[in-house]
C-alpha cells in the first residue's frame, strides 16, 4: 500500500532533517576543525547547539506571530526593534543590578535581568504599533520605519548604559550586541529559552485556525467570530517574552525571525497551524546553520559573532523578498 | 431581526451617528443611502456590533448586541467591508473556509457558496491574484459558508468594484437571501438600491433623513435636491442620474 504524504507533511519532514542535519554539523565542527570533540569539550559544543536552536526557534515562532497578529510580512523582532528594546531592558537592569549590589548570575537571578529585558521589548512593540497602525489597520512601511528609528534610540541607549557598566560585569559587550551563541550559558536562562520556545510554537499550532482568520480585517475577523484584541494581547505578550529571552541569551540577532516563517510558508503553504512548527524548525536550521558557518570561518582575530553572519546572509535576503518575493502578495488585490 | 433604538456613535469624540431609531425585519432588504460621510458605514458597522454605541442600543431578536459572545454573534450574522482583507496567501477555498470559524466545518455549505458565487472554477487560484471584483465576490460566498438562511447579513458596498454582471449576480443572491433572512446593504448606486432593497434609510451627516419604499422615496426631485444632481427615471422606474446635465 502506498503513502502519500500532504505537503505539509512532506515540508515538515524536510524541515526536521535540516535541523537534524544543522545540529550534527554544529556538533562535529569546532574551532580546532572538523570531527566529534574531546570528552570535555562536549558540554560546549551541546550547549551552543540547544542554544542556537532555542534562540533561532524563538526568533522565527515570534516573527510568525508578528507577522500575522500586525498583517506585516515585513514584521520581525530585529526589524520592529523589539530585540533592541530588549537590550536595552537588559542592560539597564544590569547597571541597577552592579548598582544597588545585586547578584545576577545563576538560579532565580535571571529573572530581573530577562523581566527588564521583555519590558523593553513590550513597550518598543506599544510604541511602534502606536505610531505604525492606525484603527487595528497597520501601514507596513510605517511600522517598518517606526521600528527602525526605536531601534536606533535604543541601540544607542544600550551602549550609553553600558558604559556606566564596569568591563568585568558587562562582558564581551561588543560580541553580545552583534548577537553571539553561548558556549557555557547560565543553565536556567537556556532551559527558560528552550521551554518558552517550545510553549509559544505549541501555542501557535493550538491556534492555527486563529490565527489564519487573524489575516482577515479586524472587522471581517469579528464578524466570522474571533477577537483579535484578545488575542493580540496573548501572542504579542508571547513575542516580547521570546525577543526578551533570546537577546538575554544571545543578544539581538537579526532577520533569523523575518526570513524562518518566510521560507516555512514557502515550503508549507499558507495554514498557521503547520506554519508555526514549520517556522520553529526553520528557524532553528537557520541559526544552528550560521552558527556552524561562523565556527568554520576564522578571518584571523577569532570568530565573528553569529549575528553577523546572519546579517551578511539575511539583509540581502530580507532585499531580494522585498523587492519581488511574498511580500508584494500581502498588499491586497490587484485591481479590477 | 436588528434593531437599533436611540443609537448613538462617536468616532474621535465627533458624533457620526445621532439617535438613530430603525429596524430590520427578516424577509426584508434594507439600502442604505446617502452622500460620502453620512455615516452609512458606521450604521451597519454599529448594527453588526462591531463598533460600540455611545448611547442607545442595538438588539437582535431583542438581545442586546454587546452581550453577545463574539462566536454566537458570528452564527447569527456576518459582516462585509467594501475592501475585503486577506493577509495571507490562501486559495479561494480556504478564504471562504474561514467563514465556518466559530461552526463545525462543512464542505457541502463551502461547496454551495461556491457554485452560487461561480467562483468553482475559481476555487484553487490564490485569492490574491483575483480582481477585486473577484475578491468581493469571495467575501460575499464566505459570508454565505457562515451564516444559516434566517441569518443577518451587513454588506458595505459589496458591489462597489464587481462589473455589471457579477453585481447582478450578486444581488440577486442577496435578494434570495432576504427572502428568509435580513440584508442591510450600503450602496452608492441608486438603481441597485432599487433593485435590492424592500426600504431604503437615507442618511445625512449623522442623522436618518428619510425612509420608505424605493418607489415612494426614489422622486427625481427630491433625489436632486439632496444629491445635488439632476435626476430622472429609466422605463423601468429606476433613478437615473444626469451627469453633466
Amino acid at each position: 500500500m502506498s503513502m502519500r504524504l500532504t505537503r505539509a507533511q512532506r515540508g515538515l519532514a524536510i524541515l526536521l532533517g535540516a535541523v537534524l542535519a544543522c545540529a550534527a554539523l554544529r556538533l562535529l565542527i569546532g574551532s580546532g576543525g572538523f570531527g566529534w570533540p574531546a570528552d570535555a569539550v562536549v558540554r560546549y559544543r551541546v550547549n551552543a547547539a540547544l542554544g542556537a536552536a532555542a534562540v533561532g526557534s524563538a526568533l522565527a515562532i515570534a516573527g510568525l506571530f508578528l507577522q500575522v497578529l500586525l498583517r506585516n510580512p515585513l514584521a520581525s523582532p530585529f526589524v520592529l526593534g523589539l530585540s533592541s528594546g530588549a537590550g536595552f531592558g537588559y542592560m539597564v537592569a544590569l547597571f541597577l543590578a552592579w548598582r544597588f549590589g545585586i547578584e545576577l548570575q545563576g538560579g532565580l537571578g535571571i529573572g530581573g535581568p530577562v523581566l527588564a529585558a521583555t519590558v523593553g521589548s513590550l513597550a518598543t512593540l506599544a510604541i511602534v504599533w502606536r505610531l505604525g497602525a492606525r484603527g487595528g489597520t497597520a501601514d507596513p512601511l510605517a511600522l517598518v520605519l517606526a521600528g527602525v528609528v526605536l531601534s536606533a534610540i535604543a541601540g544607542a541607549g544600550t551602549t550609553a548604559v553600558q558604559s556606566l557598566v564596569p568591563a568585568g560585569l558587562r562582558g564581551d559587550f561588543l560580541a553580545w550586541m552583534m548577537g553571539r551563541i553561548p558556549e557555557s550559558p547560565p543553565a536556567g536562562l537556556l532551559v527558560l529559552v528552550i521551554v518558552l520556545a517550545v510553549t509559544a510554537t505549541a501555542i501557535g499550532a493550538a491556534l492555527g485556525r486563529a490565527l489564519d482568520v487573524a489575516s482577515l480585517s479586524d472587522d471581517e475577523a469579528a464578524s466570522v467570530g474571533l477577537s483579535l484584541a484578545r488575542l493580540r494581547i496573548v501572542l504579542f505578550g508571547f513575542a516580547g517574552l521570546l525577543a526578551a529571552g533570546t537577546v538575554t541569551l544571545a543578544g539581538p540577532i537579526a532577520f533569523v525571525g523575518l526570513i524562518a516563517p518566510h521560507a516555512a510558508r514557502m515550503l508549507l503553504g499558507p495554514r498557521h497551524g503547520t506554519l508555526a512548527i514549520g517556522s520553529s524548525l526553520a528557524g532553528a536550521g537557520l541559526l544552528l546553520l550560521a552558527d556552524t558557518v561562523r565556527q568554520s570561518v576564522d578571518l584571523g582575530a577569532g570568530r565573528l559573532p553569529v549575528g553577523v553572519v546572519t546579517a551578511i546572509v539575511g539583509g540581502p535576503l530580507f532585499l531580494v523578498l522585498l523587492r519581488r518575493g511574498p511580500f508584494v502578495q500581502w498588499e491586497g488585490g490587484r485591481g479590477a | 431581526m436588528i434593531r437599533c433604538t436611540g443609537l448613538t456613535v462617536a468616532l474621535s469624540g465627533r458624533v457620526v451617528l445621532d439617535a438613530i431609531d430603525v429596524e430590520a425585519r427578516r424577509g426584508e432588504a434594507i439600502a442604505i443611502v446617502g452622500r460620502n460621510a453620512a455615516g452609512k458605514t458606521t450604521l451597519v458597522r454599529a448594527m453588526a456590533g462591531l463598533i460600540p454605541p455611545a448611547r442607545g442600543d442595538v438588539l437582535w431578536d431583542g438581545v442586546n448586541v454587546s452581550s453577545l459572545h463574539v462566536r454566537v454573534r458570528a452564527q447569527r450574522c456576518a459582516f462585509v467591508p467594501q475592501r475585503p482583507q486577506v493577509s495571507a496567501r490562501f486559495s479561494v477555498r480556504e478564504t471562504i473556509e474561514l467563514g465556518r470559524f466559530a461552526l463545525p466545518p462543512n464542505p457541502q455549505r463551502i461547496a454551495a457558496a461556491l457554485d452560487r458565487t461561480g467562483l468553482d472554477l475559481l476555487a484553487d487560484r490564490p485569492y490574491h491574484e483575483l480582481s477585486l471584483g473577484q475578491q468581493q465576490r469571495v467575501a460575499l460566498a464566505r459570508v454565505f459558508a457562515q451564516i444559516a438562511d434566517d441569518g443577518c447579513l451587513l454588506v458595505d458596498e459589496p458591489f462597489a468594484a464587481m462589473d455589471l454582471g457579477e453585481a447582478d449576480r450578486c444581488l440577486k443572491l442577496l435578494r434570495e437571501h432576504a427572502q428568509r433572512g435580513v440584508v442591510v446593504a450600503v450602496l452608492h448606486d441608486l438603481a441597485q438600491a432599487r433593485a435590492l432593497a424592500d426600504q431604503v434609510w437615507l442618511l445625512d451627516a449623522g442623522n436618518l433623513i428619510a425612509r420608505g419604499r424605493p418607489t415612494d422615496l426614489f422622486q427625481p426631485e427630491f433625489l436632486a435636491a439632496h444629491f445635488g444632481v439632476p435626476f430622472g427615471l429609466s422605463a423601468d422606474g429606476a433613478p437615473v442620474p444626469r451627469f453633466g446635465g
